[in-house]
């Protein structure tokens, strides 16, 4: 394969030319009035009128994360509220808007889902083929696109290689990276820099050449040539998130040692305007090269029209927005200004177009920003309706520019809080359907397999089938690292605690529920729900005893004087709070006849006969406890739990944790991974039932799972929500 | 002087970690906070040869307040609410909680939220507890964004059960995971 096609090929009216921070070439010279400003290869332009004004419109997306698909790889199903796919079709009615338009990328965009992993990881692209997200980028002619740090996950050589940018760092060998394939537009980074050449490892500045029609003085079109000048920046604490990739390869610089020169270079070669693409958000705390979010300082800096900021999710502007870095002084989170310049943080994954509408006026000598012509909005992919009216447009159904918004009509006799979606660019899912139906099928690939049906249905009542499994693979994991790397703790056991994250709120079908047979990863999400990072905390006995009896209040005080059917479940607890144990080494009672705690006091007295290896649990004993950050932060208000007691926090997340180890183990049973029930009731004769819900017809999945004592008691429960209600006796 | 001390502090030679501890107080005395609250949590968890001790703990915590760091004060309110070096007392962890959390630390936000929300120490506001809430959350805290998340699933803290709301603050929690934080 040849040279591929340069990054920023000619497309149409668009020259782009790399300007490097040596400020070699470029445009030709602003001329003196009057003068051809020749921007070279448009010969016979028309000099631009002193006073003509134009209309120019920088979109920016950012935080992609690979959500190119409006999908969801782990549930398997569609998810409208996110996805590039969708994204797209606000850029191409804004290019309809604004013919005069830049779209921008602010990095974090290819790594995020199982596709990103499917396409670094499990089955690593090769050099002649573009990435699928930059692949969605070209078919969306992307004018430049900035670095942020997440494109560093998967290492230097990677990123050398996806964005065929030859890096010339110690220790790697990776000038083969020209010629592979990749984005057509080009990437911009100026303040990462390689320790062995002292060169940034992108182009430090691009500058966008662009034909614009605009209007003459008297009123006529008058095509005149626009070139705009781009810098961008990326958090300097790559080199902590990233440690393992970039130690000893790069260096970071901070905006006020690098933006300054840059701008000027750009105003000599031509710019009329120079635009910061910054990963980052508003910090005002006094300026350290370090400084994660630099953007406010960086708007600081003389020379810079507008700002495209990103990494830390919002959305501005926002005018409801609670965020507190979007009321430092000078922030204007209506209007869209940091000092005084129009900025925009276009959200993440797709769900809003940053859109900076800029009013031009040329003053003889180049263009200039007309402040007062000037709009900034983030435009979403998703509203809702409000009395007929979608609540992202205004009372006209337009957007602050004017233009009809995307959702004009949507909502039109719906009723109040329906959700509505921009529809998604055929586009772009007819390119990646290979990509994504191959991270769909690996996705199903089975990685092990289970004798019997694991579900949450019976969770509550001591069916621990899809709770043990969690406990074995954290307790496994904490084990092994401690073996490994904490020899203090080598002594203590290592417990665990899972909770069932559904418990039937939404309904009979709101319940983890995995068929025997194969198990896929999938599968493993259903086992696992939440996004959690894997914690470890050491706690003694006393603190395992609060610690169940916090999670004991699940259950309501039953009176067993009471012939009235009482509810074994106490809601104001949610379900993903009952964290359990599963472990042939620990046993203990909850006797629900007990009272709950008075509001704001801890729990005590419903866990009986704590027992641990035969013998009742000491209580100062030390244990590992192996959870997650959710718990293990202070999730759930657990006494004592409150971040303090970590001794290990993993890098990887609890269901990558259960994927690794159901690869390892391969076939799960009943019998060694689903019956090892740890807590009982106290048993109790109740003069009437005790009763809880569930879905409908699963009493045999109870009996499977040696649950005797359950019942059905109403088909129905009456909530429209396909649920019944069973008893449970607790006399058994 | 305080990074000598902590690479002393992970060999495992117990001299070297002794001297580690005398390089570390060291520099606390010399004013460097940081050193101050290094020593508090080294002494609160204990380390292999540095028996746990919390009132020596919470001695390291009391010199370092003043400084307005937010960790000394996050720390004195854990060791008061959980009754280490101190008297179980939740007003008083409340109150610490609130200065930490006016510092800026995202932790102490999140634990006075959960405050707020049991009514313990303060009284029970579930309003209050929202906004604490959602200022974590605002510092990509991912417990909170992950309360915040499964409060709008179920309908708690008075919020209507919004199951848009809860997936996008189950996204952020994602990828506030993703930004390791700095522990306080």
């Amino acid at each position: 394969m040849g040279a591929l096609a340069a990054c920023g090929d000619d497309t149409g009216g668009t020259t782009t030319n790399n300007a490097s921070s040596s400020g070699s070439g470029g445009a030709g010279g602003s001329g003196g009035a009057g003068g051809s400003a020749g921007a070279g290869g448009s010969g016979g332009m028309q000099v631009t009128p002193e006073g003509s004004t134009a209309v120019v419109a920088l979109l920016e997306t950012t935080d992609l994360h690979t959500n190119i698909l409006s999908y969801d790889y782990f549930k398997l199903v569609e998810d409208k509220a996110i996805g590039l796919e969708r994204t797209s079709t606000l850029v191409n009615q804004a290019r309809a808007e604004f013919p005069n338009n830049l779209l921008v990328d602010n990095g974090d965009t290819i790594q995020g889902t199982v596709l990103a992993d499917y396409q670094a990881l499990v089955t690593p692209l090769p050099c002649d083929q573009t990435l699928a997200m930059y692949k969605a980028m070209n078919q969306l002619k992307f004018d430049v696109a900035g670095i942020g740090n997440h494109e560093f996950n998967y290492g230097l050589a990677f990123l050398s290689q996806v964005t065929h940018t030859p890096f010339d760092v110690p220790d790697l060998e990776l000038s083969g990276s020209s010629a592979c394939a990749g984005p057509l537009f080009p990437q911009v980074n100026s303040n990462v820099f390689s320790m062995k050449t002292n060169e940034t490892l992108f182009q430090p500045s691009v500058l966008v050449t662009k034909t614009i029609t605009a209007t003459g003085p008297d009123g006529t079109a008058v095509e005149s040539t626009l070139r705009m000048g781009f810098i961008d920046f990326t958090p300097p604490q790559i080199l902590n998130w990233d440690k393992k990739w970039l130690e000893g390869k790069v260096f970071t610089k901070g905006v006020e040692e690098v933006a300054a020169p840059l701008i000027a270079d750009l105003r000599k070669n031509g710019a009329d305007l120079v635009v910061a693409i910054i990963h980052g958000g508003l910090d005002d705390t006094p300026y350290v090269p370090s400084l994660e979010n630099q953007a406010w300082h960086l708007a600081h800096v003389p020379g810079i029209d507008a700002m495209l900021m990103g990494h830390s999710h919002q959305i501005f502007p926002n005018a409801k927005s609670t965020t507190p870095q979007f009321d430092l002084p000078e922030v204007d989170k209506a209007l869209g200004t940091v000092a005084g310049i129009p900025a925009v943080m276009a959200n993440f994954w797709g769900q809003h177009l940053g859109v900076i509408k800029l009013g031009l006026t040329y003053d003889g000598t180049s263009w200039t920003v007309d402040k007062t012509k000037t709009i900034v909005e983030a435009r979403p992919i998703a509203t809702t309706c409000e009395n007929g009216l979608p609540a992202a447009c205004d009372a006209m159904e337009q957007w602050l520019t004017g233009a009809p918004c995307a959702f004009a009509t949507m909502c039109n006799m719906q009723a109040d809080k329906t959700k509505v979606y921009v529809p998604a660019d055929p586009a772009i899912a007819s390119l990646l359907d290979t990509e994504h139906q191959a991270t769909i099928a690996y996705v199903k690939t089975p990685i092990g397999t289970t004798d019997f049906e694991m579900t949450t249905l019976f969770a509550e009542v001591g069916d621990v089938g899809a709770i043990q499994i969690v406990n074995q693979a954290q307790a496994d994991y904490v084990a092994s690292y401690i073996q490994q790397n904490l020899p203090q703790y080598a002594g203590l056991p290592v417990l665990s605690v899972s909770a069932p994250f559904k418990t039937g709120f939404q309904g009979g079908t709101d319940y983890t529920d995995v068929m025997a047979g194969s198990l896929a990863i999938n599968n493993a999400a259903d086992l696992y729900l939440y996004a959690n990072t894997l914690q470890a905390v050491k706690v003694t006995g006393a603190g395992i005893l609060d610690w169940l009896e916090w999670a004991a209040t699940r259950y309501a005080q039953i009176d067993p004087t009471q012939t009235m059917p009482q509810p074994l479940i106490n809601p104001a607890m949610p379900g993903y709070n009952f964290d359990m144990f599963t472990d042939t080494r620990i046993s203990y009672e909850i006797d629900v006849t007990q009272p709950l705690p008075p509001l704001g006091m801890k729990a005590s007295g419903r866990i009986k006969n704590l027992m641990f290896e035969g013998a009742p649990m000491d209580m100062g004993q030390e244990f590992i406890v192996a959870t997650n950050n959710y718990r293990a932060g202070g999730g759930g208000n657990f006494p004592g739990l409150d971040g303090s007691k970590t001794i290990f926090a993993a890098p990887d997340t609890n269901r990558e944790v259960l994927i690794a180890y159901i690869k390892k183990i391969q076939n799960i049973t009943r019998a060694d991974n689903g019956s090892a029930r740890s807590f009982q009731f106290t048993k109790v004769t109740t003069m009437g039932p005790v009763t809880f819900t569930s879905a409908q017809n699963a009493l045999p999945k109870a009996q499977a799972a040696g649950l005797t004592n359950i019942s059905l008691l109403q088909q129905d429960d009456g909530s429209g929500k396909l649920l019944s209600i069973y008893a449970i006796d607790l006399s058994q | 002087m305080r990074n000598l001390g902590f690479r002393l502090l992970g060999l495992s030679d117990p001299e070297q970690v002794k001297a580690g501890m005398h390089t570390l107080t060291s520099a606390a005395e010399q004013g460097d906070v940081e050193a101050e609250i290094a020593l508090g949590r080294i002494y609160l968890a204990g380390i292999p040869t540095v028996p746990k001790d919390v009132r020596r703990a919470r001695d390291h915590f009391l010199r370092a307040e003043p400084s307005r760091h937010p960790s000394a004060a996050y720390f004195l309110g854990v060791m008061s609410q959980n009754g280490q070096g101190v008297r179980a007392d939740p007003r008083e962890a409340a109150r610490w909680f609130e200065i930490a959390a006016e510092r800026g630390s995202p932790d102490a936000t999140f634990l006075l939220a959960n405050a707020y929300r049991a009514g313990a120490g303060v009284p029970k506001d579930d309003k209050k507890a929202l906004a604490l809430y959602e200022k974590a959350g605002e510092l990509e805290h991912a417990p909170a964004l992950q309360t915040l998340a499964l409060a709008y699933l179920h309908g708690e803290l008075g919020l209507e059960p919004d199951e848009a709301e809860y997936r996008r603050y189950m996204m952020e929690a994602e990828h506030a995971l993703q930004h390791r934080p700095v522990p306080p």
